[in-house]
């Protein structure tokens, strides 16, 4: 039998469950559950709530760029350009950005530890084979320097060894005297990505042929009115991004009251080539040829000033059926482009780090710069290019970039069992090519430090790593080069109190000096970086400034407010108007390695935009940035002629190998029809197996395949190596904006592991 | 008469005895509610106010965000432990509150104090023009140097106009625009 519910009854039980859970609600807690952390110990100058930036210097390349820091309750928010920074005007790129990523990268090492796994045989398997491990336990800093000092004044004389990535004056100003007092060789400063860029090869021959000392040129495209850029980034890359990127946007936005026109000569259309007015996929190593052939013409036509041009012998023995036959440019196209440039009043040439990588860069460089030269576009106001200019003290000075053979020099001294003691700032294990041999070499040296944030590939080789504390934690300076328009000396200073027990390499040195006694404790006679670097700025007394250089405390000051010193004025250094360069030059045919038969394409290698040569693959906004050209992003691929990849069977998004002589990578098909049937180009930047989570495991690493050939001035030939192609039989979709593949969707394809 | 109309009309007079006891009910709840709501919050520890203004601390020494910036801020362990490391306690029987202090400095673990003042996100309020303009801390706050926990005022919009209006015409009509608050 069922009861009825009556309507008074249905009211009635309503009623009453209202009520309960009205009631019910009552036990919520009614006060506010808000609470305040105030800090343990509070970071200087922070006032809650409101934002305090301060200047300092970008480390995420060697330009040095200034930059603002909004901090915010004692933690690094954002980071903008310096406004009142010459070489920046205020802008970052996206790598500067990123900086903020690496400060709070989960992965940094949080404190000084002992490797227990070197030696021992332990750990796993990298991709070519070669057995690694990282077995860490922590230790004091003071033990840790201590250890370090022993080993070094046990050392035998001279068998001390730096090795440092990237460009950093106020370390290579602590280091360079620091081995100097041991009476070791000077420390091995190679900047892998300037080495992309040229660095090296336009120091020495700008300085040989168009100044006294070598120096950076800086190429002011915002004065020119027409450019030929052999291969080089223009806003995609390069020494200086940011100040290159700006002055090709003055160039374009008329600043000399026209649109400029570019022309840029590459195998592999870039981000360059494609906002160029004309492209030009030339054969990789006949840039020089095509510039002689350009020059040749503008004199035998007598274009602008080249026929009264001192500079015009040096084109005396150029051949242009020869040029053109070899580049692929046809001689009409030749003529044309010489009266191109030849008809414009400034006129500039660039040549970029791919020309300077060929068994004849050093003569195909000197033939470019020539060209500017024989324009006449050169040693006065918007002059085509300007020279960085000498130290103001030697203090203060910048660092010279050791060449590949310097390297290759520090390796042979490992494997000869000549060092005792490496020290290692870097990441060269990742960056040089495997034929190197850095790792067989490190192998023999009985005790390796590493000093990198992250465990990185070489750092899980040391004995020892020693992080270094983040840029936005720590002293330092750099001396700009390229320097655009005035000597400029970017300040770096902390905006944070360091997250993690972790010690500048800069204080580590200084404390080693004083450990070790001698001549070191004498050299550097400072207790710490801070010590060291006002001594360093005292030495700006009485020069040009935006603040009152009077004495040491008013200079501190303001160095570090304005971040860093530069001169009111414009002081721009121009090059010789008259250089001196080799009459009737000649260019010998670039040679490539590798058989043609067997390996039928030329590798074209290229630093990402985002992750440059693998530095910024730990940062998840430049692994998801797509690239420029091809939207592709998490991944390498490789980037062939429609035309090749038809006659090897292989399409989009198929999974291939690159096979040089010195190895092989695996990397996904992109068919691209803006570059050149007979090669073949990869960007750098991933292929890391260690460097923590958001660096390794994905793409592979191309510099690892190149074939150890340098150039006749001892750089790197990294654009000379022969590959083939094989297919694998599978695909794996690239992530690319086209592909709807994103960093979710990317999981699905097993781009990531797990 | 209310037995007249309990006879006459028992209906009517049972609502209104509802509608009575309801209203009770209501306001009861209401006090309770609003006791809760402005009652000074439990703490972490034991922190007394009136000890501390008694001993010569400033009201900026331990919120010395208020003169320059939107914050007052609370003060940081350091601060805390700045003084107690050296100074003992007036009555021995609060050692033990100040070893609490030493507690949480010894694990270098904030405190979490309970938010006491607090505005809606939509209204910006800023300490700084209010201590420029000379405006006394305990205005708003109250005599904190009779208190031990901090309690929390009624800071609605009319307690706030209260005192705008009131200010010398030339910057009245500024201080009682929307826009000054409410942006």
């Amino acid at each position: 039998m069922t009861k009825e519910i009556t309507r008074r009854q249905f009211l009635q039980l309503g009623a009453l469950t209202g009520t309960a859970v009205a009631v019910s609600g009552c036990t919520i807690n009614l006060q506010r559950s808000e609470t305040i952390e105030p800090y343990v110990i509070p970071p200087e100058e922070a006032l809650p709530g409101e934002n305090i930036w301060y200047a300092t210097t970008c480390r995420m390349c060697s330009a040095g760029c200034g930059l603002l820091v909004r901090v915010s309750n004692g933690r690094a928010k954002k980071i903008e350009g310096n406004p009142l920074h010459p070489l920046n005007a205020g802008k970052t790129c996206a790598r500067g950005q990123s900086g903020l990523q690496y400060l709070y990268n989960p992965d940094r090492l949080r404190n000084a530890v002992r490797n227990e796994a070197r030696g021992s045989g332990a750990g796993s398997t990298d991709p070519f084979g070669k057995r690694y491990g990282l077995k860490a336990t922590a230790i004091y800093w003071d033990e840790a320097i201590r250890e370090l000092s022993t080993r070094i004044s046990s050392a035998r004389p001279g068998a001390v060894a730096f090795y440092g990535s990237r460009i950093d004056d106020g370390l290579a100003a602590i280091v360079t005297p620091f081995l100097q007092a041991l009476a070791a060789p000077p420390p091995v400063f190679y900047d892998n990505e300037g080495a992309y860029a040229g660095r090296g090869t336009l120091a020495r021959l700008v300085g040989q042929y168009f100044g006294a000392e070598p120096a950076l040129p800086f190429f002011h495209l915002s004065t020119s009115d027409v450019v030929f850029s052999f291969g080089g980034p223009l806003v995609d890359g390069g020494l200086s991004m940011v100040a290159t990127s700006r002055s090709f946007g003055e160039m374009r936005g008329g600043r000399l009251g026209k649109r400029g026109y570019l022309v840029q000569f590459e195998p592999r259309m870039s981000a360059s080539g494609a906002v160029a007015d004309e492209w030009i996929p030339i054969m990789p190593g006949t840039e020089g040829q095509v510039a002689l052939a350009i020059g040749r013409i503008m004199v035998d036509e007598g274009l602008g000033l080249a026929a009264d041009s001192p500079a015009a012998g040096v084109f005396a023995s150029a051949d242009v059926a020869a040029a053109a036959s070899l580049s692929g440019v046809s001689e009409e196209r030749l003529v044309k482009l010489a009266r191109t440039f030849g008809s414009f009043d400034r006129p500039t040439a660039i040549p970029g780090g791919s020309v300077a990588a060929q068994s004849n860069g050093p003569q195909a460089v000197t033939a470019i710069l020539a060209l500017n030269a024989l324009a006449g576009h050169l040693g006065e106001a918007g002059s085509a290019f300007t020279l960085t200019p000498p130290a103001v003290d030697p203090l203060l000075a910048g660092t010279n970039a050791s060449a590949y053979s310097d390297v290759l020099a520090l390796i042979d001294r490992m494997q000869n069992g000549e060092v005792d003691v490496l020290m290692v700032q870097g990441n060269p294990r990742f960056e040089l090519p495997l034929n190197s041999n850095f790792v067989e070499a490190a192998a023999k040296v009985p005790f390796v430090v590493s000093f990198s944030s992250e465990p990185d590939e070489t750092a899980i080789l040391a004995n020892l790593i020693l992080p270094d504390h983040h840029f936005l934690e720590s002293w330092g300076y750099q001396s700009v080069a390229p320097a655009t328009d005035r000597p400029m000396i970017s300040a770096q200073q902390p905006v944070v109190t360091p997250l993690y027990d972790t010690r500048a390499t800069t204080d580590v040195i200084l404390a080693l000096a004083q450990a070790v006694g001698g001549a070191a404790a004498t050299a550097l006679p400072w207790p710490n970086t801070v010590d060291f670097l006002k001594a360093a700025v005292a030495k700006l007394a009485g020069q040009d400034a935006a603040f009152d250089t009077a004495n040491g405390d008013t200079i501190w000051a303001g160095w570090r407010q304005l971040g860093g010193w530069w001169p009111n004025a414009e002081a721009p250094v121009f090059p010789s108007t008259a250089p001196l360069l080799p009459p009737a030059l000649t260019i010998t045919p670039a040679t490539y390695d590798g058989n043609p038969e067997q390996y039928p394409l030329l590798l074209y290698p290229y630093p990402s935009v985002t992750l440059g040569d693998g530095r910024g693959a730990a940062s998840s906004w430049l692994q998801e940035a797509p690239d420029p050209m091809t939207t592709a992003s998490w991944d390498t691929w490789v980037e062939i002629n429609p035309e090749t990849a038809k006659g090897l069977g292989i399409v989009m998004d198929d999974v291939v190998k690159v096979i040089s002589p010195h190895g092989e990578i695996t990397a996904v098909a992109y068919v691209y029809p803006a570059i050149r049937p007979d090669v073949v180009a990869v960007p750098l930047g991933q292929g890391h197996f260690e460097y923590g989570r958001f660096a390794k495991d994905h793409g592979a690493n191309v510099a690892a395949i190149l074939a150890p050939v340098t150039t006749p001035d001892g750089e790197l030939a990294w654009g000379a190596t022969r590959v083939r192609i094989e297919k694998l039989g599978r695909s794996r979709k690239l992530p690319r904006i086209e592909n709807n593949v994103g960093v979710d969707a990317a999981n699905e394809y097993g781009v990531f592991p797990g | 008469m209310i037995l007249s109309l309990i006879r006459q009309h028992p209906r009517v007079a049972i609502a209104i005895a509802a509608a009575l006891v309801l209203l009770g009910v209501v306001a009861a709840g209401g006090i309770f509610f609003l006791s809760k709501v402005y009652a000074a919050p439990e703490q972490p520890l034991v922190y007394r106010h009136r000890q501390h203004i008694a001993a010569g601390a400033t009201c900026l020494y331990c919120h010395a965000g208020a003169d320059r910036g939107a914050v007052a801020g609370l003060p940081s362990l350091n601060k805390c432990m700045g003084c107690h490391l050296n100074v003992d306690p007036k009555d021995p029987a609060d050692q033990k509150d100040i070893d609490q202090l030493v507690k949480y400095w010894d694990e270098k673990h904030p405190i979490e104090w309970v938010k006491v003042n607090d505005q809606p996100d939509f209204v910006q309020f800023n300490h700084r023009p209010h201590v420029a303009a000379q405006v006394a801390c305990e205005t708003c706050h109250g005599n904190v140097s009779q208190m031990d926990y901090a309690t929390s005022y009624n800071h609605n919009m009319g307690w706030c106009l209260s005192c705008h209006r009131q200010q010398p015409a030339e910057i009245a009509t500024r201080l009682v625009d929307c826009a000054t608050c409410h942006y």
